[in-house]
């Protein structure tokens, strides 16, 4: 296949990716969930076919665009309803409680114990200090959250006021 | 709604340019697959024995018996590579060279929204 064909191919699929995916309101990378990697995998199969010219680029663009419409009208409709939204992102979970690690909850985020203690050293906080973290979450987009025991909390200028 | 009217848009548009192209400018390779994909396509379909999908690359797909697609599969072998190159090629007709193994076969096709391999145009050679 002559090469300029393969880079018109190329540079037609670019453009038309590029619209799909500003028109679909993509905000930034750190915002993507896991489903939307998959969702780039996806795309990033379908483009394959279109540059070697297995399939015209109608057939690419009913396959991306379809694909995007998709994961585009389960994004709106998570935004509308709270009840989809659980359905679909699931609920941040408590990993520690109060200086103890939940194992049924950490068994369920596929984390072991010295995942969460590396997961929390990178926060600052060491074994030692686990007693001071009134609840540890591990985020939808799996961050972990730490919430510290509020007696534990460095104290502030507002505090120091409030002391009689 | 905007962003899935933006979508839909952006789907017409590219739909709009390539009709441009096939209808308009005759293109018969660069918005479509061109003979020689197409050919190997088949091929390929042919030799991993997914005959309804292989029927789908013919002109007309009742042309070709299962016994007729399971002949050209014992000739060609259970191998997946297939190598195609264009020997001719105008708006409405194409001729394919396509190598398997040790054998070329020559593929027939006509453009008919698309290029489509014609039954009669299998004609084994020895190389």
């Amino acid at each position: 296949m002559e090469l300029w064909r393969i880079a018109v191919r190329a540079v037609v699929a670019y453009f038309y990716l590029f619209a799909v995916t500003r028109a679909s309101g993509k905000s930034t990378i750190s915002q993507a969930t896991p489903f939307d990697f998959i969702v780039s995998l996806i795309i990033g199969d379908v483009i394959d076919d279109a540059l070697w010219a297995e399939v015209s680029i109608a057939k690419f663009g009913a396959a991306a665009g379809s694909i995007v419409l998709c994961d585009l009208a389960v994004k709106m409709a998570v935004f509308r309803s709270r009840t989809l939204f659980r359905l679909v992102n699931g609920d941040p979970r408590v990993v520690l409680r109060d200086g103890a690690e939940d194992r049924d909850a950490l068994r369920s985020e596929q984390l072991n114990e010295d995942d969460l203690e590396h997961l929390l050293r990178e926060k600052g906080i060491d074994r030692r200090r686990w007693k001071d973290i009134h609840r540890a979450l591990m985020e939808l987009d799996h961050e972990l959250s730490v919430i510290p025991i509020p007696a534990a909390e460095p104290a502030t200028k507002a505090m120091k006021e409030q002391l009689p | 709604m905007k962003p899935l009217l933006g979508v839909l848009l952006a789907f017409a548009l590219l739909l709009a340019c390539s009709a441009v192209a096939v209808n308009l400018f005759a293109d018969r390779a660069l918005f479509v697959s061109p003979p020689d994909a197409v050919a190997e396509g088949f091929i390929r379909e042919v030799m991993t024995k997914r005959w309804d999908r292989a029927r789908e690359y013919l002109a007309n797909p009742d042309s070709m018996t299962r016994a007729q697609l399971e002949e050209l599969q014992s000739r060609l072998g259970e191998g997946e590579n297939a190598d195609a190159h264009t020997i001719s090629r105008d708006a409405a007709r194409a001729v394919v060279e396509v190598t398997v193994g040790t054998q070329t076969l020559r593929v027939a096709l006509i453009w008919a929204e698309g290029w489509r391999v014609t039954e009669s145009g299998m004609a084994r050679q020895s190389i």
